[in-house]
């Protein structure tokens, strides 16, 4: 390799390293950053647990996982309000101690699973746990 | 006398849907550009300022309900387009860069509709917008570049700025640099200042179709998004009604992969494609094979109408 051929490689690298840089600065301020996580605890204390009657449930309208908090005779429940088919909000039945989707008319049971209609998937069931007089649904 | 025999057989009849989607563009880029005086972008305030450009601000109903018919006016235009390329097989060597140029146009204009739908707020829109991101999600490589872009399929205030900025800015201008592309590619002899007035002529043709379908037919704006009830129905743009058709009755992964294969099927049909470029008319079997796709096209997008 020449010396003349040598200085030109190196301009050329520099000026592509300098290129690839700016590019890669720039995408890495685009790319969107992880709030999520900063933004939704993993534990949520859930309130006015007290009012709930045997058979009723209270909606949690938490942005990232809506669920519905059941009170049963055994306990509480907390299940996905998130339709498993087109990710619709689902609507509790208390008369018929079901879940409903409005969109394409599925139906589930008090366990999220699928009775009727398109969906297939049983809904996620969270782990509820109760801690001095106080009610927590975990998330993940 | 103008008669409309001249005004569609005009002298550039050969480029008559480019010269109109451009046409279109001018009238989408107006109407948008004036109501971003009014529009404030957040989650908030935004349903409250389109209700303000549409009740209060001069002449703010008739921009928002021209913008809105002129975007479905524009993806018509451009379905259109890519329809006629392959019926005429304008994507034969060496013209498969214009085909490229066209697809991505329809992308973009498709990512422009997505984005816009967002920015007033509205309930029917925001769960249009929701349905949509359901569906891309399922799609390999553009689910990643989304959430490059936008995060994790989740609607926050972050997102909703980033559709503002990607609907007002980056997309139109993407938008005009494919297209100034593709008319780069046009035979110069036609390109002539001698037809200016047709173009005007074309614009007022089609501002008048836009104005009396906003007058007739304008969108009828209801209640502020609410992220926890969701509508009976949610209706989706007829583009896409043929892909929700897919994502209904395949399954998870399969629908992905059918759908990510055909539109590489599309993208590469210069180079799968190697015969004579006879327009497809010409020729009985492969004028049977399209009318057949467009018939299917049609009757997957019905089906998914009344699944919606």
């Amino acid at each position: 390799m020449k010396r003349r051929d040598f200085l030109a490689w190196i301009f050329k690298v520099t000026i592509g390293s300098w290129i690839l840089g700016f590019v890669g600065s720039i995408l890495s301020f685009i790319k969107f950053p992880k709030i999520e996580k900063e933004e939704f605890e993993k534990e949520i204390e859930i309130k006015g647990h007290e009012n709930l009657k045997t058979g009723e449930a209270k909606f949690i309208p938490h942005l990232k996982e809506p669920l519905f908090l059941i009170k049963t005779e055994k306990g509480f429940v907390a299940i996905s309000a998130v339709c498993t088919h087109l990710k619709c909000i689902l609507e509790y039945n208390f008369e018929n101690k079901r879940i409903d989707c409005p969109c394409h008319g599925a139906i589930f049971d008090l366990n999220g699973n699928p009775i009727e209609g398109p969906p297939k998937i049983p809904l996620k069931r969270y782990e509820v746990k109760e801690r001095s007089g106080k009610v927590y649904v975990v998330l993940e | 006398m103008l008669s409309l025999n001249k005004i569609i057989f005009f002298p550039l009849k050969k480029y008559f849907i480019e010269i109109l989607i451009l046409i279109n563009l001018l009238i989408q880029s107006l109407t948008g550009f004036l109501m971003l005086f009014y529009y404030i972008p957040s989650m908030e305030k935004g349903y409250e300022s389109t209700i303000f450009i549409i009740r209060d601000v001069p002449l703010g109903y008739y921009f928002f309900n021209i913008h809105f018919w002129g975007a479905i006016f524009i993806l018509i235009l451009i379905i259109l387009l890519i329809f006629k390329i392959i019926f005429y097989k304008l994507y034969h060597p060496p013209k498969e860069i214009l085909w490229i140029f066209t697809f991505i146009l329809f992308l973009l204009f498709s990512f422009a509709y997505f984005t816009g739908i967002l920015l007033p707020m509205e309930n029917n829109f925001y769960w249009q917008v929701e349905r949509i991101m359901e569906i891309l999600k399922e799609i390999p490589v553009l689910n990643s570049i989304y959430s490059f872009l936008f995060g994790n399929f989740i609607i926050n205030k972050f997102v909703h700025i980033r559709f503002y900025i990607f609907h007002s800015f980056l997309i139109p201008s993407f938008i005009i640099f494919f297209l100034f592309l593709i008319f780069l590619n046009f035979e110069r002899e036609k390109i002539s200042p001698f037809y200016l007035h047709y173009l005007f002529i074309l614009f007022l043709i089609l501002f008048g179709i836009l104005l009396t379908l906003s007058i007739l037919f304008p969108f009828k704006i209801s209640e502020i998004y609410e992220p926890f009830k969701t509508p009976k129905k949610i209706y989706l743009p007829f583009f896409l009604l043929p892909i929700y058709f897919l994502k209904i009755y395949l399954p998870k992964k399969i629908f992905g992969l059918i759908f990510l294969i055909l539109n590489l099927l599309i993208f590469i049909l210069p180079w799968v494609d190697k015969r004579e470029p006879v327009p497809i008319y010409k020729n009985k079997i492969s004028l049977s094979i399209f009318s057949l796709f467009i018939i299917l096209i049609f009757l997957t997008g019905i089906f998914g109408f009344f699944k919606l």
